[in-house]
């Protein structure tokens, strides 16, 4: 690994665990002590506006029903989730974002739009398009590699086929 | 769309238009918004004017700007961008944009 290529990998791990350390701090620092960041993420997925399925929930976050009911069943005892059932057909059952939701949701989401705005600020028009292609790029190849190892596939066998490249 | 009129998936088109017929007037949305205000500030109504500069002269933190835009969202079905809070300077802004929403 050329030296520029180990500080980017090193960097980029920092950015990894700093981003998540500093949620966390700012969470149990502020107006949102008792929630976890992974409950923060499932408010973020419910989002602020129309009611959502669990399925539709569960899909966006890639995890289970399953545990969507369990973590949903917290944030509803904790006031920042409400279920209720669809007025035409009451068999399916919608998840919101209570007041107390939203306004959690609006804090992370302020937290993120810092952030960017502080990458962004220094940058010329061409140095962001460039910046905001990388990361798209970047998000796309952890997705796949997410999808690898979450499709079943045998661990051992992906970890050969990669440190063969 | 920085600042839109909620819409239910149940509403149809006529309904639509009848919520959209029903935009506040600048005095209701002026008279909610200083309710509001002086609720989550503890200050009298009277202490504000359409050119009150929010964050200049209210000591308003970041969680009670939020309060103020959920509640807002709520009482007159909106939806409010992240966007459209940045552009906001004055209680005059708020209520241009909550009277341009309900006419869209």
């Amino acid at each position: 690994m050329e030296p520029l290529e180990k500080d980017f990998a090193e960097s980029l791990l920092s950015i990894f665990d700093n981003v998540l350390l500093t949620e966390e701090m700012a969470l149990s620092k502020g107006y949102f002590s008792d929630l976890s960041i992974a409950e923060l993420h499932t408010i973020n997925a419910i989002g602020p506006y129309e009611a959502r399925t669990m399925t539709e929930t569960a899909n966006i976050l890639g995890i289970t029903i399953g545990t969507l009911t369990v973590a949903v069943d917290r944030l509803v005892k904790k006031k920042y989730v409400e279920r209720q059932r669809d007025t035409k057909d009451r068999r399916i059952v919608r998840i919101s974002l209570t007041r107390q939701g939203k306004l959690a949701y609006r804090m992370h989401s302020k937290f993120h739009r810092v952030l960017a705005k502080r990458i962004f600020d220094p940058l010329s028009e061409e140095e962001r398009k460039i910046l905001t292609k990388t990361i798209e790029e970047i998000d796309t190849f952890v997705k796949e590699q997410y999808k690898k190892y979450s499709s079943g596939e045998q661990y051992k066998k992906i970890v050969r086929d990669d440190t063969e490249v | 769309m920085a600042v839109s009129k909620k819409k239910t998936s149940d509403m149809n088109e006529n309904e639509e238009k009848s919520a959209s017929a029903k935009a506040p007037s600048r005095e209701v949305v002026f008279d909610t918004l200083t309710d509001m205000l002086s609720e989550l500030l503890d200050m009298k109504k009277s202490d504000f004017a359409e050119d009150t500069m929010i964050f200049e002269e209210l000591p308003l933190d970041s969680l009670q700007l939020y309060e103020l835009v959920v509640d807002l969202e709520e009482r007159f079905e909106l939806q409010i961008s992240d966007e459209a809070i940045e552009k906001i300077r004055s209680i005059g802004d708020v209520v241009n944009m909550i009277c341009d929403a309900g006419n869209n």
